[in-house]
């Protein structure tokens, strides 16, 4: 049935959002502006925009089902995206923003002695990683508008009609509101996706989140299978045997007993299973023990990604460069963490809360029965709409809507700007027409917009057309995952080593994010080809890419390349590394001078 | 000799020479220089220090899952683990204090510097 409720709310968000963009184009004048804000935006302000950007659909629908899969593994993902925030205060934060450029690779260009190549490079990574990380968010919104609004207009599906909507409120308030309009906007999304979270959240508190945890009953989840693979194997070791002992009679006598009577081998049915403990394999598995999604090696590369994938997304460091000062950028970070940290705890527990009611109360609400086995959601991801629906009614699944979409608004909102500058800035400026009037430069920003609004289109389209949805089970966590793991390795190893260590080189540098960057790209593509079933199984394309998580041999390879070239370049310490350093570590008033005069130095030579 | 004489004398040679004087000019004092080495220094101890407990605490729990029983599988407080306690609510609350700590000393240390 349709929830007029989220229909109501949706297009309520879309209307603020467009409202927003249009009172703030006029702010819009220069590129500073455009891309920037000013460099005026407070802490406060700044805080719940990054927050905004970094809670996608991933975080805001998949942590909460991660945990009420997995346990304490889906709170270890948790983990890895809240503590992320961390290295960026100790190691970036205050240093990127008194350096006060536009971009990343107008870092690069800048610390490295006005490397276009750097640069160069730098813009290709920083599209690379926007495309993995809009990809998901792409996803996201297809499934979301599926699951929540569940109709398409104009004869398209209703994955594709999420994507369409999505794409174009997006294209039109990003390119009006520039990253004033964006900022205001994230900021009203992000307290829009915080309620909602914390309605669901206080509401399991209220009613109590139960002891599914603490009584150390094995951990069920539900899954599809057909005939055949559920008869497959000896009788009392086969999925049939297990789904039996753990599923209530009378669902297993409709769910599984009912299909596998009328002898069709290619059948699916619902089952639910205990699940496997990947990391101690003779013990049960339960809800309070890790081990359900991670054996010990992806323990460490998982929150290795996360926490230092972090420090290269583009579109969160850039937003470092609109605080007033360092030290701005320095609290605007504490308060980041205070705000992820609470998000992240009110997902865990609505996870482990979805343990007790589902049972207790899907039975109870046709729409959501069908969306369970015996009690537990087929599709993990859709726990907080679900308890949404389940504790607060039709109006709590439209706020949790609402909060869905305020969730991919605001992150692919931060992506397409972050995208425009490196083309608009880091290209069109530099490269193609330098003394273009300010107006034509902020026009080339939009149009970078557009084209990359676009281009997001076809391929959150072509997802599905090419089977990727069917190849991994949880592709959006997995394609974020993916963009983290590029950006750590193309970006993380270069950013600290060339504001840490003076002698990291232009060649260091760029050879350290060709090493990270391409290594990344390519072991995931051998995880997609070994997964989409190109490699066969045991073969050594299948090996290289069983590797979920490659951080964690790629940035400590990309660290070493950085440091080996570095120290054979025979260019170790131009002139111009003094001035760079008293930039990046210089007081607020001498970095502020050096960067004027070597700006006047350049007007100069030109 | 003040630091913009210095400076303007840099970039008049330079500019003759024809190099890019942005890369070839020191626009910053051998003293001011002395200044951002010490401050430099004072920041990445204190950076990577907080970096090293940071990481070392991270890195703690996942070598405990693996190795530690009492930690992944003994109960301690209504009936749930340490490591539960800890990836629920206890790291979050870690990471936030340290993160509060360091933002204090190094805006401490920057205030120092501003005054030098």
């Amino acid at each position: 049935m349709l929830n007029m409720w989220a229909i109501l709310m949706v297009i309520l968000l879309v209307v603020v959002t467009i409202g927003i963009s249009m009172y703030t184009r006029n702010f819009n004048s220069s590129t500073a502006n455009f891309y920037l804000a000013g460099r005026k935006i407070g802490f406060m302000t700044n805080s719940t925009a990054i927050c905004g950007d970094y809670f996608s659909a991933a975080s805001f629908l998949g942590v909460a089902g991660a945990v009420y899969a997995s346990g304490v593994d889906g709170m270890w993902y948790a983990i890895g995206f809240g503590a992320a925030f961390v290295p960026v205060v100790l190691f970036l934060a205050s240093p990127l923003r008194k350096f006060g450029e536009y971009t990343i690779p107008d870092f690069l260009f800048a610390r490295f002695g006005k490397s276009h190549k750097a640069r160069v490079i730098g813009v290709v990574m920083v599209q690379l990683i926007c495309i993995f990380y809009l990809a998901p968010q792409m996803v996201g919104a297809g499934t979301t508008w599926d699951v929540l609004v569940g109709v398409g207009f104009l004869g398209m599906t209703p994955y594709q009609t999420g994507v369409v909507a999505t794409v174009v409120v997006m294209m039109f308030y990003v390119a009006l509101g520039g990253m004033k309009g964006t900022t205001l906007n994230q900021m009203i999304q992000f307290w829009v996706l915080f309620t909602a979270m914390f309605l669901v959240f206080a509401l399991v508190l209220i009613n109590g989140v139960g002891n599914y945890a603490s009584q150390n009953q094995p951990l069920t989840n539900a899954s599809t299978v057909t005939v055949a693979k559920l008869m497959e194997g000896e009788e009392g070791k086969r999925v049939y045997d297990k789904a039996k002992a753990t599923m209530s009679p009378e669902a297993f006598a409709t769910e599984v007993d009912a299909v596998v009577q009328k002898g069709d081998p290619n059948a699916t049915v619902h089952v639910v299973v205990p699940q496997v403990n990947k990391l101690h394999p003779d013990r049960t598995m339960v809800m309070q023990e890790p081990g359900h999604r991670y054996d010990w090696l992806n323990q460490f590369s998982m929150v290795l990604a996360l926490v230092l994938g972090t420090m290269g997304l583009p579109h969160i460091m850039n937003r470092y460069y609109t605080n007033p000062s360092g030290k701005v950028a320095r609290l605007t970070t504490l308060w980041v963490l205070a705000f992820v940290a609470f998000f992240y705890i009110m997902s865990s527990v609505v996870g482990l809360g979805g343990r007790r009611f589902l049972p207790e109360l899907a039975g109870a609400d046709p729409t959501t029965a069908a969306l369970t086995v015996d009690g537990v959601l087929l599709k993990s991801d859709q726990i907080l709409p679900v308890l949404g629906k389940l504790l607060f009614g039709e109006f709590g699944l439209g706020y949790v809507a609402a909060g869905a979409f305020a969730a991919m608004f605001s992150t692919v909102g931060g992506l397409l700007i972050a995208s425009a500058a490196s083309w608009g800035h880091d290209i069109y400026e530099n490269y193609v027409n330098p003394n273009a009037p300010e107006w034509k430069k902020v026009m080339v920003g939009k149009i970078a917009v557009v084209a990359m609004s676009l281009f997001s289109l076809l391929v959150g389209l072509g997802i599905p057309a090419i089977g990727l949805d069917t190849a991994y089970p949880s592709l959006i966590a997995m394609m974020v995952t993916w963009a983290f793991a590029v950006s750590g390795g193309a970006f993380v190893p270069m950013l600290l080593s060339s504001i840490w260590w003076k002698k990291t080189t232009r060649k260091g540098a760029i050879a350290g994010m060709i090493v990270g960057g391409g290594g990344s790209i390519f072991f995931i593509l051998m995880n997609i080809l070994k997964e989409t079933g190109v490699f066969a199984a045991g073969s050594f394309g299948a090996t290289l890419g069983s590797l979920a998580f490659p951080s964690i041999f790629i940035v400590p390879l990309s660290f070493l390349t950085i440091y080996l070239v570095s120290i054979t370049d025979k260019n170790q310490m131009p002139v111009y590394v003094n001035n760079i350093w008293a930039r990046i570590h210089g007081s607020d008033e001498l970095s502020e001078r050096i960067r004027k005069q070597m700006k006047e130095a350049d007007q100069r030579s030109a | 000799m003040s630091q913009m004489d210095l400076v303007s004398q840099n970039l008049h040679k330079k500019n003759s020479a024809g190099q890019d004087i942005s890369l070839t000019t020191q626009f910053v004092t051998e003293e001011e220089l002395e200044k951002v080495n010490a401050s430099f220094h004072a920041q990445r101890r204190l950076s990577f220090s907080f970096g090293i407990y940071f990481f070392l605490i991270t890195l703690l729990i996942p070598f405990l899952s693996g190795t530690s029983e009492w930690w992944y599988g003994t109960p301690l407080i209504f009936g749930l683990t340490l490591n539960f306690w800890t990836t629920l609510l206890l790291f979050h609350i870690f990471y936030w204090v340290l993160a509060f700590i360091f933002v204090k000393r190094a805006n401490r240390l920057e205030d120092q510097l501003n005054k030098m």
